[in-house]
């Protein structure tokens, strides 16, 4: 698992859980700072609800993230169904 | 009364300030977990505990409460000030109910109902913010009706589809769920995987905002509908079946394309309901099975088979069990056959009792036996074991142990008779060795009996933090309460006769002293007061301190009322000092408001609080800073089961005067004793003090001029000559027996140690002419 941050982008890689939702919270909150911030989640490979909730909250407060949504499928499915990604 | 309704009464008033004390750490703390499982268990021990006494009214209003805080455990509705309110209100009627029961009258039906309707809105007090999950307990038609346009129409036509089935899938899990070591995205997906999705809904309204959300709760809730083929139900229940049904709300059902056609036209047909019903049994019955035996189990049940009695009707239960070509109704028959059979048997006495108590009860005695310490009572027993025991028993073993001690202290002048008069030294020496011994254990027995009268003082603390929960909210104002030394233990007797002068104390406090926010935060204080109630021991006594950081006393408005009620002159008002001023609240009838609060009462002043310490032994102080606090100090004896005396001789016999009404003795001589009327008068110190001669009151031939005499100066101000004086004793006052104590002259009687008897005077009797002569 790693939560990883680059200028403006969140690198989320491996599997996530409710143990890093902590972290992965942090994070987000400090990437709400950024212009034009952006969540890679190409490397994911595995997430809990606890998560989705979390990137969930995300979307929903800023307007302008743009997401790289995992190269899973099942994933990505998922993702989508939750409306973290958009279909 | 009966044994079993004598255990409940007690074991309610533990429960009950068990659930005042957990619901107010709750309203300060609304994610307390302990608390509010430590107020569910209450109420639902309290529930059960009436079921088994028959007081139907006391499990009615229960129940209701039970509901709302099951709720409120299981996250489906907050605890909010609003639901505290309504909490409260059902405690104190549960408490009337109570004392009804104890004093065997009926509640009045009409005031019942009249409460009942009111608790009614528990059910909803919660949603006066967005609960955490969701529409709460709606039924399956329920979210069909509030879906969109398009979703019912994609439904539909999946519901065409030949050989498919259109499933229904309702997924609110318990907040809590991560807990348990479950993931919901693992069964929602596992459920996704069973067919292919029709709609899915996210319910994500309740997501508060990144910064608030605490990512170990769930915060949405599912909604799928999908397509499968026939038969597939049981795999998706299968799905949840780990899924606690108390705390997970999950809705399975297959849906017919013309209960759907039927419902979204307006319709709404009952075999659907059927089909929900079916779903909550298939639930329960599971939950049976985990959970057969537990005494937790018996109240779902009954929830749910009042459930199917009430939504399906009880004739057609019976119809159904007869002839079954459903297959699912199987599972219904043996679900509810299992209902009844588990209410009928073990598990509703287990769940009924909800008692901690392992339940034998010795009629010899009244002495019930418990494994651990009932509900209510003091935290953190350590593993110890404790006993309840009668009152009067107690007040006899006291006597007892008292009688001991005189029976023993007889000992040392028959030794000295088997030595001198009989002139058996052996025999005296024996008995000397022995009575050392019986010394020893009438000591040891004196103490731990003495230490019986003792509690500690959260006895009465402990009913104060509700108290003023609700006075300062009645008053607008904010208060915080502090409680210090509740473990100082202090005589049974003085703490119950305290309570009431400190309610009044610290009723003043909020009334009077403490400001409303707006004045305190002008004033540069916390908006939020804050009210202190210490207890502590020094030596023989213990103190009950009440402190606030309100406005203290006023001396000049303390002053100005004095003279306005015509306790002090306007002259003596100017000499007084500030700091002796504020004595005068103890005056009668006293009152620095302008109006006299309902609050604060009519008649019930600091005077009478200060009478009843007084009258306890006792002494009340104050420390005044005005602007900054009040603090009240009441110095209390440890004990008044022991009676200090001196001990004076009147012609040949002895009497007692207790200690607490002797202000000095003083020697006068015949010269020193001047006519007063009936009396005489003694110049003392400037003032006159009017002398009554014993002799006169008990009937002795009079002294004889040229005598001097002890004159005990009593606290009134009045005082007795005796003839002698012998020494202060401790002893153990009793009532004189039959209609000797309706003698006024006397309030009891005592043994002394070498056996004779003391009659103890009534020094206000002595003095007030009743008996003069």
């Amino acid at each position: 698992m790693t939560i990883t941050r680059k200028g403006s982008v969140l690198l989320l890689e491996g599997s996530l859980s409710i143990e890093d939702s902590w972290e992965l919270k942090q994070a987000l909150i400090e990437l709400k700072a950024e212009t034009g911030p952006s969540i890679d989640l190409r490397d994911l490979e595995g997430i809990d609800l606890s998560i989705v909730q979390l990137l969930l909250c995300f979307i929903r407060e800023v307007a302008d993230v743009s997401l790289d949504p995992p190269v899973q499928e099942e994933l990505r499915s998922i993702l989508g169904a939750m409306g973290v990604l958009k279909c | 009364m009966d044994e079993l309704l004598a255990g409940f009464l007690e074991e309610a008033e533990g429960l009950l300030e068990n659930l005042d004390r957990a619901a107010l750490v709750l309203e300060r703390e609304p994610g307390n977990g302990d608390a509010i499982r430590d107020l569910f268990r209450s109420a639902h021990t309290l529930k059960g505990a009436a079921g088994l006494v028959g007081a139907a009214e006391i499990s009615e209003v229960t129940h209701l409460l039970e509901e709302a805080l099951e709720n409120v455990l299981a996250g489906r509705m907050p605890f909010t000030s609003n639901l505290a309110d309504l909490l409260f209100q059902g405690f104190d009627y549960v408490r009337e109910l109570v004392a009804l029961l104890a004093s065997g009258m009926q509640a009045d039906p009409a005031r019942h109902v009249e409460v009942l309707a009111a608790l009614g809105a528990l059910r909803g007090a919660g949603h006066n913010t967005v609960s955490n999950v969701g529409p709460q307990e709606d039924s399956g038609n329920d979210y069909l009706s509030r879906l969109s346009a398009d979703a019912r129409a994609e439904i539909l036509k999946a519901s065409e589809r030949e050989g498919m089935s259109v499933y229904q899938v309702v997924l609110k899990f318990d907040p809590e769920i991560f807990y348990t070591g479950q993931d919901p995205l693992v069964i929602v997906c596992e459920i996704l995987r069973l067919g292919d999705v029709v709609s899915f809904v996210c319910h994500s309204e309740s997501l508060p905002s990144l910064e608030e959300l605490d990512p170990e709760r769930v915060w949405v809730w599912f909604e799928i509908y999908l397509l499968a083929p026939p038969g597939m139900l049981s795999e998706l229940r299968e799905t949840v079946e780990f899924l606690d049904p108390a705390s997970n709300q999950i809705l399975i059902c297959e849906l017919k394309k013309e209960d759907l056609t039927s419902l979204w036209a307006g319709e709404r047909p009952l075999s659907y309901d059927t089909g929900i019903l079916k779903e909550i049994l298939r639930q329960q019955k599971i939950y049976i099975e985990q959970n057969k035996g537990r005494a937790t189990a018996a109240p779902s049940l009954e929830r749910v088979l009042s459930l199917i009695t009430g939504a399906v009707g009880e004739q057609d239960i019976l119809d159904r069990r007869l002839g079954e070509p459903d297959p699912d109704w199987r599972c219904f028959n043996e679900a509810v056959n299992m209902l009844e059979a588990a209410l009928a048997g073990g598990e509703r006495m287990s769940a009924g009792a909800g008692s901690e108590k392992a339940g034998v009860a010795f009629t010899p005695g009244n002495v019930a036996v418990s494994g651990h310490s009932p509900s209510g009572a003091s935290p953190d027993t350590g593993g110890r074991k404790f006993i309840r025991i009668e009152e009067s028993q107690l007040e006899r073993l006291f006597e007892l142990s008292g009688e001991l001690t005189v029976a023993k202290n007889s000992i040392p002048y028959l030794v000295r008779k088997l030595e001198v008069y009989w002139g058996i030294p052996e025999a005296a020496r024996e008995l000397k060795e022995k009575y050392q011994l019986l010394e020893q254990i009438s000591r040891e027995l004196q103490d731990m009996v003495m230490g019986l009268r003792l509690i500690p003082a959260s006895q009465i603390f402990r009913r104060f933090p509700r108290f003023v929960r609700d006075v300062s909210k009645d008053l607008g104002k904010k208060v915080r309460l502090l409680i210090e030394g509740e473990e100082t233990r202090i005589d049974k007797t003085v703490l119950e006769r305290v309570y009431e002068p400190l309610l009044h104390i610290v009723r003043n406090s909020l009334d009077h002293g403490l400001e409303p926010p707006e004045e305190r935060s002008a004033a540069g204080k916390d908006p939020e007061g804050t009210l202190a109630m210490r207890a502590g021991q020094d030596g023989h006594t213990v103190f009950i301190e009440v402190e606030d950081d309100g406005r203290g006393i006023d001396p000049v408005r303390v002053k100005e009322n004095a003279v306005e009620k015509g306790v002090i002159t306007p002259d003596k008002a100017s000499l007084i000092p500030d700091d002796e001023a504020v004595q005068l609240i103890f005056e009668p009838g006293f009152s620095t408001k302008k109006e006299v609060s309902e609050l604060s009462g009519r008649g019930v002043g600091m005077d009478v609080v200060r009478d009843t310490v007084e009258s306890l032994g006792g002494s009340v102080q104050l420390k005044n800073s005005p602007g900054t606090g009040l603090t009240v100090r009441l110095e209390l004896p440890l004990t008044v089961a022991t009676t200090r005396v001196l001990v004076v001789r009147c012609g040949d016999s002895r009497y007692g005067i207790p200690m607490e009404d002797v202000q000095e003795v003083v020697r006068a001589g015949s010269d020193d004793l001047h006519g007063l009327g009936k009396r005489e008068g003694l110049y003392l110190r400037g003032r006159v003090v009017a002398v009554t001669h014993l002799r006169n009151v008990l009937g002795y031939e009079p002294a004889t001029g040229g005598d001097s005499h002890s004159v005990v100066i009593l606290r009134s101000g009045s005082g007795v000559a005796v003839d002698a004086l012998e020494r202060e004793v401790e002893i153990l006052l009793k009532p004189l027996p039959g209609d000797m104590g309706n003698i006024e002259l006397y309030t009891g009687a005592s043994i002394l140690s070498d056996g004779s008897i003391l009659l103890v005077l009534n020094p206000r009797s002595l003095v007030s002419g009743g008996v003069m002569q």
